[in-house]
């Protein structure tokens, strides 16, 4: 029921922004291992930047550490764009592609 | 050379006159090669002022995308692994480097010669907590750069330096002897992995102490 109410409240441009949701996620910013970033470096990036807790950002750290990479955050093309330049600026080796390339 | 503490503030760390000069030295050389002016260098290295050196003073013009294509990929790889190329999509990373790459290298610059100013201020290199991702980025961008030079393109490349290091004899002359090897390539590895060493050691203190404002932010 609430949910019904929370839909029903939504303006009517959000709800188109709604309806491309389908589209929004297309794309995955990658991060990739690199042998001169600090394990403690890379989990405090993803904290600080991405917000994720403690375990999340030490998983993705882990996973680019022992995987070579991993898919830290999803979004539009210009989400992801803003992600890969703060991973830039961050000194992490990213770049952003196609979901599901 | 002390590692960072946090203090009123601020991340405080504490580097000799010889450890201030190497590392100056060798982050206004990334500044340079990111394509700093000789303007730029000077103020950085001229007489110190009483502001703080990372209050970044980043020109709102500076970033705007120029007509046409982007910049090309650079050419030294140490550059290109400070602003690499974004995207397997030729597309996309032709548009990243026009519209993102000159805010992304404009930051890099200004926040090198920050740490290039802050060294000259003294033995105190100190940055506020809430900067402090500048000097840690400008770090990691040395380091990267160090890092090309040295080779160090895997974790096994890293840990030999590490084991050169340890290990390193001098001769009758005074010469060192890395790994075996003499002479100016052995003497510039030398120096170069010793300033990598440092550097990476002050980061891993510095981060740490930003991760622990994390979990205890009021602290």
């Amino acid at each position: 029921m609430p949910l019904v109410v929370a839909r029903a409240s939504v303006p009517l441009e959000e709800v188109d922004v709604a309806e491309e949701l389908g589209t929004a996620d297309a794309w995955v910013t990658i991060v990739w291992n690199d042998p001169v970033n600090l394990m403690s470096y890379v989990t405090y990036v993803f904290r600080s930047y991405f917000g994720y807790p403690q375990e999340e950002a030490e998983r993705l750290m882990l996973l680019v550490h022992h995987e070579g990479k991993a898919v830290v955050s999803t979004g539009n093309l210009e989400e992801m764009e803003r992600d890969v330049q703060a991973m830039h600026s961050y000194g992490l080796w990213a770049t952003l592609q196609r979901s599901g390339e | 050379m002390k590692p960072f503490r946090a203090r009123e503030g601020h991340y405080v760390a504490r580097l000799d006159e010889v450890e201030r000069e190497v590392v100056a030295q060798v982050a206004a050389d990334v500044a340079e090669l990111l394509g700093a002016s000789p303007a730029q260098l000077a103020v950085a290295t001229g007489e110190a002022d009483d502001g703080d050196p990372w209050e970044l003073a980043l020109d709102p013009l500076a970033g705007l995308a120029s007509p046409g294509s982007g910049p090309p990929e650079p050419e030294d790889p140490a550059v290109r692994r400070l602003l690499p190329t974004a995207s397997e999509d030729a597309e996309v990373a032709e548009e990243f480097r026009r519209l993102v790459e000159p805010d992304l290298r404009e930051l890099k610059i200004a926040r090198l010669l920050a740490l290039v100013r802050a060294l000259h201020r003294g033995e105190r290199l100190a940055v506020p907590v809430e900067r402090a991702d500048l000097l840690s980025g400008a770090l990691v961008d040395v380091r990267l750069v160090l890092a090309e030079r040295l080779g160090l393109d895997t974790d096994e490349a890293a840990d030999e330096l590490y084991r050169d290091l340890a290990l390193v004899s001098y001769d009758d002359d005074g010469e060192p002897v890395v790994a075996g090897q003499r002479g100016p390539a052995a003497a510039l590895r030398l120096h170069l992995g010793t300033v990598y060493a440092a550097l990476t050691w002050l980061q891993e203190s510095l981060v740490t102490a930003q991760l622990a404002d994390l979990e205890a932010p009021d602290a």
